[in-house]
């Protein structure tokens, strides 16, 4: 899948509008030096499939090229927004996960007040736009109170509001399956044998439901996760922060494909690492996949 | 000494959209220390909710009113959350049907014993898991310490039922309440997990055990009550209810119940009539199969004999009962009789013409001579049909001109006494029964040679069941159609089939007339399968109180009770007479 992006991502090149060396170049293409440079480095001056095969062979390298308005190369400027983005995705992942255990727990079956409150408010925070979260928390909480601040990217407390910003709208959409799925583990014959052993029902949905409710919101929960490592754009703008989503827009608007190209190619390896793990994950989960591992791992 | 359970006019009402509902209504209730009690019913009697109440677990919302509610010493009426927790699993164990889903499929079985134990006992992690294998090895699970560790889909169906009733019995309840235990298990495992209860009943624990089968009850339970509609309808002596039953929907119900004895007489009628007769050609054939074999290739890449080498032959109106426990072939068999499967090696002919294998054009302009009828009706309509459309579709390729069409579903609807449906709905609007009659309807508007039912009634109610196995005998009477009947219920194959074909592990073991198989059965299968039967109790003239202390139970019974010869007329004793086979349609 991997490669499937990496030869997308050169077709692209290859057939956008104009001579390739332009496309990659960018605004700045009449730098007689630069050109020169191009060429060597694309093998512009050989045909397509020898370009191709000198394109990929240093992507296994791991080199991704250079920048040509940056004048850095696209690895290096990847690794220097890459831990921000790390560190936001971590942060909102754990907080959507710990929102959404809570309220599915507390909101699911017998309670009916508290759930359709919830309800509610869930429902009002998925569909609300995520700048406009962002830009609220950023009254309340830092013009307002000043409890955090307002722009910046480095320590913790600077992490926090964003981590909201994006957590919260997950936290509660996993909250609505886990509620769900809860729901219909407890009706399941063995939760009433639990029940019937003397287990509480807090502890049922603790020790038996919450894991037969886990498979669907890990699905979305990872594919969730995967979309935020690539870049969180809008909430990065709100708060100023670095990260992957930043350096995709600067890098949009400054026509600098080279690291366009280098962002779809890491977005591409972060949704197959994710879904190999969520398929390790789901075998950990419901050891009765276990039979059909082999079906599954031809299918990553 | 006072009384386990101790119930006076229970009522239990669920507040629904559409107004209450009310589960049981004025329900009396009194189990001993050390008593067997069954609660008898068919679905929607209101057994399963008053068990839950028992635990204190009726469900959202119920609303519980009785005069006394007494469990285990305690008024439970009044008893708090925790009370309720104390009680179940330490004085009250309970036991579900099916432990693939009554268990956390996701847990080791032994983690779900350890649970039960940890609740309710403080034993150090490592004597708990010492506990767990005895209790493994008492409910007579081999090898104990590698089944803990497994989970409820990797063991057998009778092997996860004793672990479930292991998890129940780990607090050493003074009651074991099992709700249906045995009903998704094959006849010699059912007789063995009736035979384990058995054995904790006579170690002391009181048993309540409900059951839709009254024969499971029977051979078991001391006093029976029987339910229906949320109400008591009879109770007393085991013996007496179900020999000299004193209610007419109790005799209703035992009369609705297929066996030898019913042999040629109608089920579904207060007083037995004989089913109208059919006159069978022995030598005559409509479908033969030669050498018939299945393979798969299971997901392992093992290579798994589905069917191996089974022959057998059909006559026109006859009856061919298949029986076998699960895993036998039998529902392969029928697929390869319907032309839905191509066998792997030998052949199906029908009407002396290539049937199985053969080429789909060549089969596709003989179909409808071949009909299937499933068990789950509702599923083999489209969800989106309504029950005019699932009969015009069948008769979509006969080329009959609309008024034809009307004609042919109007005589059908009546020939399954469907008459006063409504045949504009959806045939989820249908009772199961219903279902079951529309989807006959649907196998014999085309008017087949053959049909081929597999486990037409083993989802039914048994009066329901009743109904359709009259309708079927009278259907086939009429249309002189072959059945292929395919079932695990050994009562059932029995009222029904002229002849019967005994499967175990794909192959056909036994053949024969049926009463030959099952009365003197040859094959030492047969045998195991006849004598784990779990049986009425034969009405007897014997007094009453000769109730022995513990019933044995049923697998331990060297041989099976002899059952009454039927004084039904049998198919070849109508042959002579076939002026008579109009009479009761």
């Amino acid at each position: 899948m991997v490669w499937a992006a990496a030869t997308l991502t050169f077709i692209a090149v290859q057939l956008s509008p104009g001579e390739t060396i332009n496309t990659l170049l960018g605004p700045n293409s009449n730098d007689p030096v630069l050109r020169a440079q191009v060429i060597q480095d694309w093998g512009l001056d050989h045909p397509a499939v020898v370009q191709y095969l000198l394109y990929f062979g240093r992507l296994l390298r791991g080199d991704m090229g250079v920048s040509y308005i940056e004048h850095r190369p696209v690895s290096e400027l990847l690794a220097d927004q890459f831990p921000a983005t790390i560190e936001l995705t971590l942060w909102a992942a754990g907080l959507a996960v710990v929102l959404a255990v809570a309220l599915a727990i507390l909101t699911s079956r017998p309670a009916r007040l508290g759930r359709a409150v919830s309800q509610f408010l869930e429902l009002a925070v998925v569909s609300a736009p995520p700048f406009w979260i962002g830009m609220l928390l950023l009254a309340v909480f830092s013009f307002r109170l000043g409890l955090f601040p307002v722009a910046g990217t480095g320590g913790v407390r600077a992490v926090v509001l964003p981590a909201l910003a994006v957590g919260l709208p997950i936290g509660c959409f996993l909250a609505q399956i886990l509620r769900e799925g809860l729901d219909r583990a407890l009706e399941q014959p063995f939760a009433l044998t639990a029940q019937a052993r003397g287990m509480g029902l807090g502890a049922v949905k603790l020790v038996h439901a919450l894991r037969h409710a886990a498979l669907p919101a890990l699905t979305v929960g990872g594919l969730a996760v995967g979309n935020l490592l690539g870049g969180a754009v809008i909430c990065e703008q709100v708060f100023g922060r670095a990260g992957l989503g930043q350096l995709a827009v600067n890098a949009i608007n400054s026509k600098d494909i080279p690291i366009i190209l280098a962002i779809a190619l890491l977005a591409a390896i972060v949704f197959v690492v994710i879904t190999t793990l969520l398929d390790l994950v789901y075998l950990l989960v419901d050891p009765r996949l276990r039979g059909q591992s082999q079906w599954q791992e031809a299918n990553a | 000494m006072s009384p386990l359970v101790e119930l006076r006019d229970l009522h239990v009402v669920f507040p629904r959209r559409r107004g209450p509902v009310a589960a049981v209504k004025g329900l009396d209730l009194t189990i001993e220390p050390g008593e067997a009690v069954g609660l008898v019913g068919e679905s929607g009697s209101g057994k399963s909710v008053t068990v839950r109440t028992l635990l204190g677990l009726t469900g959202r919302g119920a609303i519980v009113e009785a005069e006394r509610l007494t469990v285990c010493g305690q008024d439970g009426l009044r008893l708090s959350g925790r009370a309720w927790r104390d009680i179940r699993g330490s004085q009250i164990g309970l036991v579900l049907q099916d432990a693939l889903i009554s268990l956390d499929p996701l847990r080791p079985v032994g983690q779900e014993i350890g649970e039960a134990l940890r609740l309710h006992q403080r034993l150090p992690a490592g004597r708990r898991r010492q506990r767990v294998i005895e209790l493994l090895s008492e409910v007579g699970v081999p090898a104990p310490e590698i089944r803990a560790r497994q989970r409820p889909h990797e063991l057998s169906g009778g092997l996860r039922q004793r672990a479930l009733i292991a998890s129940a019995i780990a607090g050493q309840p003074a009651l074991i309440i099992a709700d249906e235990p045995t009903t998704a298990l094959d006849v010699t495992v059912q007789a063995q997990v009736l035979a384990l209860l058995d054995a904790r009943r006579r170690a002391g624990a009181a048993l309540l055990l409900v059951s839709h089968d009254l024969a499971v009850v029977a051979s078991i339970c001391d006093r029976v009550i029987v339910m229906k509609d949320g109400a008591m309808v009879e109770r007393g002596p085991s013996r007496r209810v179900l020999t000299r039953p004193s209610q007419p929907y109790t005799k209703r119900l035992l009369a609705a119940v297929p066996s030898a004895a019913s042999r040629g007489w109608t089920l579904s009628s207060p007083q037995r009539q004989p089913l109208p007769a059919r006159t069978v050609d022995p030598a005559a054939t409509v479908l033969a199969a030669n050498g018939l074999s299945h393979d798969f290739k299971a997901p392992d890449g093992q290579v798994c004999h589905a069917v191996r080498d089974v022959s057998l032959r059909l006559a026109p109106a006859e009856t061919l009962g298949v029986v076998g426990e699960s895993g036998s072939g039998k529902s392969t068999l029928a697929k390869i009789l319907a032309g839905l499967l191509e066998p792997s090696q030998g052949r199906v002919d029908l009407d002396g013409q290539p049937w199985a294998p053969a080429s789909d054009r060549w089969r596709r302009s003989r179909r409808r001579q071949v009909q299937l009828i499933a068990q789950d009706a509702l599923s083999s309509f489209d969800p989106r049909h309504s029950a005019a459309q699932v009969l015009t579709e069948a008769l979509r390729h006969l080329g009959l001109d609309p008024a034809q069409r009307r004609r042919r579903i109007a005589s059908v609807l009546e020939l399954v006494d469907l008459s006063h449906l409504p045949i504009e709905a959806s045939p989820r609007t249908f009772s199961g029964g219903e279902r079951q009659r529309l989807a006959i309807a649907r196998a014999l508007i085309v008017e087949p040679r053959v049909l081929v039912a597999d486990e037409p009634v083993s989802a039914l109610d048994v009066s329901v069941q009743a109904q359709i196995l009259d309708l079927l005998a009278r259907v086939q009477a009429r249309t002189e159609a072959a059945l292929v009947f395919i079932s695990h219920d050994l009562g059932v194959v029995h009222h029904l089939a002229d002849r019967v074909v005994v499967m175990k592990d794909g192959r056909a073991v036994e053949q024969g007339p049926a009463d030959q198989v099952f009365l003197c059965p040859s094959h030492p299968y047969t045998r195991d399968l006849v004598a784990a039967l779990p049986r009425l109790p034969e009405p007897a003239p014997e007094p009453l109180a000769s109730i022995p202390e513990s019933v044995p139970a049923p697998a331990s019974g060297p041989t099976p009770r002899p059952l009454a010869p039927a004084p039904a007329p049998t198919s070849e004793a109508f042959a002579e007479t076939p002026e008579r086979i109009h009479s009761h349609v």
